[in-house]
């Protein structure tokens, strides 16, 4: 039976096992390469994406559960071809060693942005919490969060308003 | 009979391999060990460096990027010794169809093998071109600098390493010794690059082993039996394509 999901504003009919976690039809079905399989188990926040705009694990959402909501992964942040404040902040402080974590983080952090524009250091550490880098780049990352935070009081608008 | 001990047995051992090898290829013996890094294996300058007739630099590598940096970083080695900007190096990572077998990617290795490779064909491929236009300019091929992508004569002349392409024979092996610029002159080494990688990882892009997707690839997993010589008797085959091996 097909089961029919929302990705990135695009509607997928997708024939799989209803249990099947969200990350692998995102990989494996619709050749997404953001997400990535760290874990599988939700410990380290590789597979980061969005679901009505909050942060998920996609890792442990089954397909059935996502039903009519919204999957934003990264390949969805960036509006013709240009990337989002966000994306952009992390190349500025080239806040990535490997990078295998950076999407996941890029996920995370934008959804705190999106309801919160000007967070604290102590805001971004507690909503980052949840995902690892195993290089060690979470400075660079606080940073890139942080340039992006600022920039938005720069040229004072929102967060929406620069996507 | 004459009683060897094992280390009498491994020093002669390795005695008669040297002689052998020496003998049987004396040139080949004695300019591989001058070669340097990953030069050793593949002592061809185009296996490293080619430029079309456009004038594009493509540099070869067989170390693979896994986010250590080493793309950026081979860049502006190739980019240095060949007098260019680094926009002007395309690189070409662990192609097996195209680029040097260097084994492994890991150790820390990759610059002192890789790098040191590319820096010396690089600063080779500079003094064919200086030599091919000192030829066309009718001067001493001292007399001329390379400045981003052409050569220049002290007169003002000015050859773009393009209009060199049809003379240049990169087919040739490298030599032991390599006209190196002078650190202090560098200009693009040392400084900092923003890491070409990184945007395709903030982006979704085709970065990593797993991000490649082939005609009818199938992925491999290991199923282990619960109990020690357990069979395996059927297996469920999902709807998609699937073997059980």
């Amino acid at each position: 039976m097909a089961i029919s999901i929302k990705v990135n504003g695009k509607t997928h009919e997708i024939d799989a096992d209803p249990a099947t976690p969200l990350l692998y039809i995102l990989r494996d079905e619709l050749a997404l390469n953001g997400a990535k399989f760290g874990c599988g188990l939700g410990q380290c926040g590789a597979c980061t994406v969005h679901v009505d705009g909050k942060p998920a694990f996609s890792c442990l959402l089954p397909l059935a559960a996502v039903g009519n909501r919204e999957v934003t992964t990264i390949e969805g942040l960036a509006s013709n071809g240009k990337l989002n404040a966000l994306q952009q902040a992390f190349i500025d402080e080239q806040a990535a060693q490997c990078g295998y974590c950076i999407a996941g983080m890029v996920m995370r952090a934008e959804a705190l942005l999106r309801v919160n524009p000007h967070p604290g250091e102590e805001e971004i550490r507690a909503h980052m919490q949840p995902n690892l880098c195993r290089c060690g780049t979470h400075m660079r990352i606080l940073r890139a969060i942080k340039r992006a935070a600022d920039r938005s009081t720069e040229i004072g608008v929102g967060h929406e308003e620069r996507l | 009979m004459t009683v060897l001990s094992r280390r009498e047995i491994l020093k002669s051992g390795a005695l008669v391999v040297a002689f052998q090898f020496c003998s049987s290829f004396p040139s080949l013996a004695q300019d591989a060990k001058q070669l340097s890094g990953s030069l050793k294996r593949s002592s061809f300058l185009d296996s490293w460096i080619r430029i079309d007739a456009g004038g594009q630099i493509t540099v070869f590598t067989g170390k693979s990027e896994l986010g250590q940096g080493i793309k950026t970083a081979l860049i502006q080695v190739a980019a240095e010794e060949l007098c260019v900007t680094p926009e002007n190096i395309k690189l070409i990572t662990s192609d097996t169809a195209q680029t040097p077998n260097e084994g492994f990617t890991s150790g820390s290795l990759s610059m002192s093998e890789s790098g040191t490779a590319i820096l010396n064909a690089a600063a080779q491929t500079r003094e064919i071109l200086l030599g091919l236009a000192a030829s066309h300019m009718q001067v001493p091929a001292d007399s001329l600098r390379a400045v981003n992508g052409a050569v220049e004569s002290p007169d003002g002349r000015k050859l773009r390493y393009a209009e060199l392409v049809k003379d240049l024979d990169l087919h040739v092996e490298a030599q032991p010794v390599s006209k190196k610029k002078n650190p202090d002159t560098y200009s693009v080494v040392g400084t900092p690059l923003q890491r070409v990688d990184i945007p395709g990882k903030v982006s979704g892009g085709a970065a990593y082993v797993q991000d490649m997707r082939l005609p009818n690839m199938v992925h491999a997993r290991v199923v282990r039996p619960p109990a020690v010589g357990a069979v395996l008797q059927t297996a469920v085959r999902p709807s998609k394509p699937c073997r059980v091996f």
